[in-house]
């Protein structure tokens, strides 16, 4: 039956292939590879623009982070598909009026300013490439969960064929194809929740029932088997529950390091001894730097049960609002190890139901400053979004600024309606199949949890779930690669390098420079096996908020700002997030020995809440004292700008058939 | 003129918007109670979050288009009749 999901993911791809040849016979100027000749309807933009947006982040790792942290997780869609609003506040009216191919070209025409389009189009690289990763590496996982393949076979089939559709069709090329794959993917990933809801009970029960049994846990309704790696990072420790005893057969023989408790203890408290976590209990003495040793240890298919056990100061217990503290056993294993979960038993790897429910849970309220890391969250999603080159380049491809908000208004309403499933698909997860908690595969749960239904039919949705998941890792990519072979071809090549060339050299520049960034992107997506995806997305979003964000918004609406202002708001405020990300993913990974004050750690994982405006506060301060730097011609610009379409006053900066 | 009547626009609508998504947050932090209460089946907060701010944003959204075009009508018809009415 394991043919299903690899046929119905080999449709998606012949699909895509098949659409994208057959779009070149319509795909043949400059303007329709770069722009897609301004002339796509609001429907089609929309459906693109949606098709585009919603990635394999969306698509995949919002349910798993959902199902695993819980309430904090449902910013992320809210932040995605609100940041949209102030792109149609603020620029997408503007930017469509200005007229030009790519972002660079906004940042050259309005300051009159040659270097300006250097720095921005190392930007579009720049966040290009930190997005594309994740594409690539959810492609490559996905393939290798649902086809057995190696890593490589998925990365490099996305890449293949997504390049060869981008040199064919272009921008008008990958419009068709992106909407289609819109409507692909919100029939997977709402079909399939449907089927689950009729068979299993509706949505808002199933939050219900979380809320009515708050200190609960979901329990295993299948034998679970997890592998520990101690060679990992944070693979080598199993924390148990607080609440209920766990049975835990161990596969093969395990040996401790360390058994602890699961609750961080406080200072004065007793310690716990082995024996009251856990009967059987062996030990044995061991050498282990020329010292004997007690290790505690299990032979392979022995079973042992976990309790918790009362936490105590000085003997005494220690109560909290009236109740008895209880803490789980922590297990710090010595070596690899696979271990087994009885069913029935309850789920290890997450919190209590109530926990997961409210806000400032383990995602937020890690350093102890939730609000703050949710506020600077929000900023960073909203701002982020709204300075993302390649969806900002789509803007481009509207008939004129009418139809650029209103194509923007309906872009929300499509990825709206998309956004709310993935928070179904976390909370029935939870519910019907917290085996995935064992074995921290959340990730995988929109292609898991139809396999909940058995049979043909678990079968024939976790294979549409699978070929949604590889229409988002396409349609992405094909944005991103349009995106970034316009900055090469239109701007390095186009612009810097052959000022003179024709439309007819700078087509086939295109062409050249979509199978040359398909492989770089493909290699990267190679590297990309072991990097943190999420990460290398919020580098993505923080660089977006810092630098493009406020660069186009004071650049659409004040005419004050200079060159210089914008170019210094843009470098520090991009480059001083970027930094502090790329130093607290040094600190996690102990590279760097510092323990930063938890406040100071809050701001900088998520730095938006100090970079937005401190680019804003720059690009003002900077242009202020070179005052004299201010365009000559910005009242024409400005008006160029905002003048509706009917006085004429809009012209195209880079107008057709050039 | 026009720019600064859309610029008040937008910040009115961006004014809105931000005084709910920054709300939200305040709310779960200060009357967490208030804020996990049954709502149709879902705490309260996870409603907001999860169903209902999508439906805000295209209310404020539509009202944004549908407001700023009539900013953008009334203006081209002034200018043009200072067009026709300057004899130029």
């Amino acid at each position: 039956m394991s043919w299903i999901p690899i046929a119905l993911v080999a449709l998606v791809v012949l699909a895509t292939i098949g659409l994208g040849i057959y779009t070149t016979r319509i795909s043949t100027t400059a303007s329709d590879f770069f722009v897609a000749g301004r002339s796509v309807n609001v429907f089609w933009n929309a459906s693109a623009i949606s098709g585009e947006y919603l990635s394999a982040a969306s698509f995949m790792g919002v349910a798993g982070l959902v199902m695993r942290y819980g309430y904090d997780v449902l910013w992320y869609p809210v932040g995605y598909a609100t940041g949209y609003l102030f792109l149609l506040l603020f620029i997408a009216g503007p930017l469509r009026r200005f007229g030009a191919y790519t972002i660079p070209d906004f940042a050259e025409g309005r300051f009159n300013s040659p270097v300006f389009r250097k720095i921005a189009v190392t930007f579009v690289l720049f966040i290009g490439f930190f997005y594309t990763m994740p594409q690539m590496k959810g492609a490559g996982v996905a393939m290798t969960s649902i086809m057995g393949t190696p890593y490589w076979v998925g990365v490099v089939l996305v890449g293949v064929v997504i390049s060869f559709n981008v040199a064919l069709g272009g921008m008008k090329g990958i419009t068709f194809v992106q909407a289609f794959q819109y409507w692909l993917k919100m029939f997977a990933i709402s079909l399939p929740v449907f089927v689950l809801m009729a068979v299993f009970g509706p949505y808002h029960e199933t939050v219900g029932k979380l809320q009515s049994s708050p200190s609960g846990y979901p329990k295993y309704r299948h034998d679970a088997v997890r592998s520990f790696d101690p060679s990992k990072p944070n693979q080598g420790v199993l924390s148990l529950p607080s609440n209920t005893p766990t049975r835990i057969q161990f596969v093969s023989e395990a040996t401790l390091k360390t058994l602890g408790t699961a609750r961080k203890s406080k200072p004065g408290e007793d310690k716990i001894p082995a024996t009251r976590f856990v009967a059987p209990l062996t030990n044995r003495t061991i050498e282990r730097e020329g010292k004997a040793e007690n290790q505690i240890y299990w032979q392979a298919g022995e079973t042992a049960e976990f309790k918790p056990v009362a936490v105590t100061k000085d003997g005494v217990p220690v109560m909290k609002d009236g109740h008895l503290v209880l803490t789980g056993a922590k297990l710090e294993f010595e070596s690899p190890v696979k271990v087994r979960f009885l069913e029935g038993t309850t789920a290890a790897g997450t919190v209590s139901n109530a926990e997961w429910l409210q806000p400032f849970g383990g995602l937020t309220n890690k350093h102890g400053f939730p609000l703050l890391y949710t506020f600077s969250l929000i900023i960073g999603l909203i701002f982020g979004t709204a300075g993302l080159p390649h969806i900002l380049v789509r803007f481009y491809t509207n008939p004129d600024g009418r139809a650029a908000k209103r194509t923007t208004l309906w872009v929300m309403v499509l990825i709206g309606v998309f956004y709310l499933f993935p928070a179904m698909w976390g909370s029935m997860g939870r519910e019907l199949m917290p085996e995935l908690y064992a074995n921290s595969k959340t990730d995988a749960v929109v292609v898991e949890l139809p396999r909940a239904l058995g049979g043909v039919w678990g079968e024939i949705l976790s294979g549409i779930t699978a070929a949604g998941a590889f229409a988002a890792f396409m349609s992405t990519f094909s944005g991103l690669l349009v995106s970034m072979s316009s900055a090469v071809a239109h701007d390095i090549y186009g612009s810097i390098l052959r000022p003179k060339s024709t439309p007819t050299e700078r087509l086939k520049a295109f062409k050249f420079a979509a199978v040359g960034v398909g492989i770089v992107a493909t290699l990267l997506g190679l590297m990309a096996e072991s990097w943190d995806i999420a990460l290398l997305v919020g580098w993505a979003f923080a660089i977006a908020a810092c630098s493009y964000f406020p660069l186009l918004l004071l650049g659409a609406w004040w005419r004050g700002l200079t060159a210089k202002g914008a170019a210094t708001g843009m470098l520090i405020g991009g480059l001083a997030s970027l930094g502090t990300i790329i130093t607290t993913m040094a600190i996690d990974k102990k590279a760097l020995a510092w323990t930063p004050d938890p406040i100071v750690r809050t701001l900088m994982e998520q730095p938006a809440i100090w970079g937005v405006p401190l680019a804003l506060f720059l690009m003002w301060a900077v242009s202020s004292a070179t005052r004299t730097e201010i365009p000559k011609d910005v009242d024409t610009l400005m008006l160029r700008l905002h003048a509706p379409e009917e006085l004429g006053m809009s012209k195209d900066y880079i107008p057709d058939g050039h | 003129m026009l720019m600064r009547r859309q610029a008040a626009l937008s910040m009115r609508v961006a004014a809105v918007f931000l005084f709910l998504i920054l709300g939200v947050p305040l709310a779960n932090y200060f009357a967490p109670a208030w804020s996990q209460q049954p709502v149709m089946g879902f705490p309260l907060s996870w409603f907001l979050l999860g169903i209902l701010f999508y439906p805000i944003t295209w209310a404020l959204s539509t009202y944004f288009v549908r407001a700023s075009e009539k900013l953008e009508a009334e203006e081209a018809a002034m200018i043009r009749s200072e067009r026709s009415g300057g004899g130029s």
